[in-house]
């Protein structure tokens, strides 16, 4: 079951506010390790590979669940019977889904 | 002394590093009575909560709530099922007002007893307010408000004394035993011994790494050694 829903919308918010941020920090990255020349990995993700799709998805959940420990939300919505899980599909799947389709789009 | 408790966390061990804060803890808690877990600081009774509330994993033991055996719970499968836990420190969600939290436990669990929680605890007029804006006093309420509405088969509060004036310890005294009347396991922890005794049917004792039921507060009175090494002479006058 998802979380009441201003929870879930204000975890939606700050999932699309984390992944926009790290997003741009993660393109400026590559771009400026591009411009350089250097051969990395952080290149890839100039490409919208399957990987650093993923890996970017993974960074946003860990973000996403840092800030609501940090709110105290975490342990109240154990207490409502939701977990991790549900707490994970909401990070990370808009964060998939965006980069999906923004490889789409590009 | 476990066959009828609504939650169980039997035979518990759980070290951090090198360091082992519980050796063999067992903590039972039964329908319509009040446990409290006493002992000095670092002994292991919030580590002791928590494994049995599912919020920690312990490195051995088992919990039991009703019908289901756990050898790895999880708060949400617990709360789906009844449990509520009163953390130390706040439940309170800084993103929601008072009256939002009760607004989520409306949707996740229906709203029977809202209206009595708020009447009861007294914070009708707190419903607008985020956490912040609230005392500890005005806090622990809030929680307890959110407990009731919940109506849960089976509460753990962490210290739910800590830090309120003795008015509002009375009153949570009262409340507690409430939920005992209406059924609720309730289990307490804390060194609140005079509010913790009044309070409580039952006393665990957590020395050592490892739990001693004491029985009623008036026999925990009589034990030589937790008198001697806990209580001291003076809790007896």
């Amino acid at each position: 079951m998802l979380p009441a829903p201003k929870l879930t919308r204000a975890i939606l918010r700050r999932t699309a506010a984390i992944w926009l941020m790290m997003k741009l920090i993660v393109t400026g990255g590559a771009m400026a390790v591009q411009e350089a020349g250097i051969e990395h990995p952080l290149r890839e993700a100039l490409q919208l590979a399957p990987f650093a799709a993923l890996a970017l998805a993974g960074l946003v959940y860990g973000l996403v669940l840092l800030d609501a420990g940090r709110r105290n939300e975490l342990i109240f919505l154990a207490n409502m019977g939701v977990g991790r899980i549900v707490i994970a599909a909401l990070a990370a799947g808009p964060a998939l889904l965006a980069e999906v389709i923004l490889g789409a789009a590009l | 002394m476990s066959a009828t408790a609504r939650l169980a966390a039997e035979s518990i061990g759980k070290s951090f590093g090198s360091r082992r804060v519980l050796a063999s803890a067992s903590l039972w808690v039964y329908p319509g009575s009040i446990t409290a877990l006493v002992g000095r600081n670092g002994e292991g009774k919030s580590t002791l909560l928590k494994i049995a509330s599912g919020l920690l994993r312990p490195d051995y033991g088992v919990v039991r709530f009703g019908e289901h055996r756990f050898t790895h719970a999880r708060l949400p499968d617990m709360a789906r099922r009844g449990l509520f836990f009163l953390p130390e420190h706040s439940l309170l969600c800084r993103s929601l007002t008072l009256g939002e939290h009760l607004g989520a436990i409306e949707y996740h669990f229906g709203g029977h007893d809202i209206e009595k929680a708020v009447a009861l605890l007294d914070i009708g007029s707190l419903l607008d307010r985020a956490p912040h804006q609230l005392s500890g006093g005005e806090r622990r309420r809030a929680e307890l408000a959110m407990a009731i509405a919940r109506g849960p088969t089976c509460l753990l509060a962490d210290e739910p004394f800590l830090g309120i004036v003795p008015k509002d310890a009375e009153f949570l005294t009262e409340i507690f035993k409430q939920l005992s009347r209406d059924g609720c396991a309730v289990a307490i922890t804390g060194h609140e011994v005079r509010s913790l005794f009044d309070t409580a049917d039952d006393i665990l004792w957590m020395t050592a790494g490892t739990t001693h039921a004491l029985g009623t507060p008036a026999q925990a009175r009589e034990h030589d050694q937790f008198v001697r090494e806990y209580l001291g002479f003076e809790a007896l006058r």
